[in-house]
């Protein structure tokens, strides 16, 4: 990782961030037109254009864009936002490259919401008539995923460690994962199906409802983050440094933390679990750009909106006409770079 | 000034620091020095508001520490910990700028270039501006966070009473190296900076330190001018180590250990 910015002269340090940002929303632009181009139907970028702007007269073409397309990349730019810069602010408050936001206990929590709205679904919609049964899924595993990184955070409280914050959220992942696992052997051969599919994540439900209560969850929380980049910062140096430095520690600690849970906690809910965007695109960035996040919270927001556009539309066309868990493309392309990242990490300490 | 009065850190039954009273005026160097355990580290962390005594309190510049910011205290007092452990690939300049986070809302924040200069000239680390951080020698980190340090403390008239603390700031430092850092904390007594340091080697002590504090168990064994602490006697009765005083051709005091039996 080193060796490939070693050389990066000291003159370029200005220029080359920009240089960066704007290549990175150049990718996010392509991949969003390719997206909404590619399918089923093959659109033009003309067409899609006409269509975005309601100019088409045809309106089979207007509507695939407008309802099926368009929604479902948007939910693909905002969830890829959420999981690569959450996955940058918890790598930089826990000052280790390979965090990931499943750390904290929001993927494990969710699942266990999930499946519990899998498994007693039909006993919940009697008693809960207000959600129609294609809520229950989601404000379900939103609940558990706020739910399991609450119990996280208050394991830590005592001491407020970040060590401690990490081992609270392996046991709470390790109780949320049992709780799982009772469900799941109490289920029916249509619930563990449906279940299994959810856990591989999907954007096939994205539709505007979902990205309605998405938008105005995730942007502010985003928001938030970037604005305490130089605190993180402070915070690779350590946290006796950052202190030292000014950084209000505590403070910072649950603000990241919150804001990360609430991010990806929605984009849990709705997608279902999507492996590795969290751990592998904030490291992307920081290849090029190093590990300054004024540069990779926004790099990392951009990359992983490009990145699930693309992993979105693989899973789209790979067996058509039906399609693939968007969850399975993101883990089976993320795992191989995962294992090279760990294996360079051995070499370098 | 920093006036630490009556502190007392316990952690269960152990005592770590028994009712300390220490002073960092600006413009001279206290020194703390002794074994191993003292409790030197422990009772910078106090001063430097990190932990709270479970008796006493400190006070800068006559405002308890609790009632300031940690914002506010960062724009006037540094520390230089033992170790740090940084493993993501800054630039040493983008380090040394960190120094100036506390300062980022500040008025005088477009004096940033002109601190991180006179930083690295300083911590002489110029050359080392564009390499990474984690491909330093161990030795030049530790000038690296010198240079953050002193860019954090950095002032444009330096007439703010400021301070720094530095814990073992020569411990991976060459022979030159620990004196031009110490040269520069000399330096910095000119500019209203009241500088704590914790260190082990007596001679760099008798050389630089104005005052001298020898601590062992968590009790003070001596405080006072560094003239008149540093001695045989105290020495011995701090560190359980008899030396002896030479007076070099230079005219400086030099403490040798006697062979040890």
């Amino acid at each position: 990782m080193r060796a490939a910015v070693l050389t990066r002269p000291a003159s370029d340090l200005w220029r080359r961030p920009e240089t960066l940002l704007v290549m990175l929303g150049l990718l996010l632009v392509a991949s969003f037109v390719m997206s909404l181009s590619i399918g089923a139907m093959a659109i033009g970028p003309v067409d899609i254009l006409l269509s975005l702007f309601g100019l088409t007269s045809d309106h089979t073409v207007a509507s695939v864009v407008m309802e099926l397309r368009l929604p479902r990349a948007l939910m693909a730019v905002v969830t890829g936002a959420a999981l690569g810069v959450s996955g940058a602010a918890l790598q930089g408050l826990f000052r280790n490259p390979l965090a990931d936001p499943g750390l904290i206990g929001v993927s494990s929590g969710a699942a266990l919401g999930a499946v519990c709205a899998i498994v007693l679904g039909a006993t919940l919609t009697l008693w809960l008539p207000l959600f129609g049964s294609r809520f229950l899924v989601p404000v379900f595993a939103f609940a558990g995923a706020l739910a399991a990184c609450l119990a996280t955070q208050m394991l830590a409280r005592r001491h407020g460690s970040t060590a401690l914050l990490l081992l609270g959220g392996i046991a709470i992942n390790a109780l949320a994962g049992a709780m799982t696992g009772f469900f799941v052997y109490a289920s029916n051969d249509n619930q563990l199906r449906d279940f299994t599919f959810w856990s591989m994540g999907s954007l096939a439900a994205a539709g505007w409802q979902g990205l309605y209560i998405a938008v105005p969850m995730t942007l502010p929380a985003l928001y938030l983050i970037w604005t305490s980049a130089r605190s993180l910062d402070a915070m690779l140096l350590g946290e006796r440094e950052a202190r030292h430095l000014g950084v209000d520690v505590v403070w910072l600690k649950r603000r990241i933390f919150i804001c990360s849970a609430l991010a990806v906690g929605i984009s849990v809910a709705l997608c279902g679990v999507i492996a590795f965007v969290g751990v592998v695109v904030p490291h992307l960035v920081r290849l090029v750009a190093g590990p300054a996040h004024r540069l990779v919270l926004p790099g990392s927001a951009m990359l992983g909106g490009a990145l699930l556009l693309l992993a979105d539309s693989l899973a789209r066309v790979s067996v058509a006409p039906a399609e693939l868990p968007v969850g399975l493309v993101t883990a089976a392309l993320g795992s191989p770079f995962f294992i090279w990242l760990l294996m360079r990490q051995r070499s370098f300490s | 000034m920093i006036e630490g009065r009556d502190i007392s850190v316990e952690i269960g039954r152990r005592r770590l620091l028994d009712q300390i009273n220490i002073d960092i005026e600006p413009g001279r160097i206290m020194i703390i020095a002794g074994p191993n355990g003292a409790g030197k580290s422990t009772l910078m962390s106090v001063l430097a508001g990190e932990r709270v005594p479970a008796t006493g309190g400190v006070m800068m510049d006559g405002v308890p520490l609790s009632a300031i910011s940690h914002r506010q205290l960062a724009m006037r007092r540094a520390v230089l910990l033992q170790q740090s452990a940084l493993d993501f690939a800054f630039t040493v300049a983008e380090v040394v700028a960190l120094g100036r986070l506390p300062h980022v809302d500040a008025p005088d924040v477009a004096d940033d270039p002109a601190a991180i200069a006179q930083a690295a000239a300083r911590a002489d680390i110029q050359h080392l501006m564009a390499r990474h951080y984690p491909t330093l020698s161990g030795g030049e980190k530790q000038r690296v966070q010198f240079a953050r340090a002193l860019a954090q403390l950095w002032h444009r008239d330096g007439g703010t009473r400021r301070y720094l603390f530095l814990d073992e700031p020569t411990s991976a430092l060459d022979l030159r190296h620990q004196r031009l850092l110490l040269n520069v904390a000399a330096a910095l007594k000119g500019e209203s900076v009241g500088v704590l340091a914790i260190l082990h080697d007596i001679n760099l002590a008798a050389a630089y330190g104005d005052d001298l504090m020898l601590l062992r168990d968590g009790r003070c064994v001596a405080a006072g001018p560094v003239d008149e602490v540093l001695n045989p006697v105290e020495i011995e009765a701090c560190f359980d180590l008899g030396v002896e005083m030479m007076t070099s051709a230079q005219g400086q005091r030099v403490f040798v250990p006697r062979l040890m039996s």
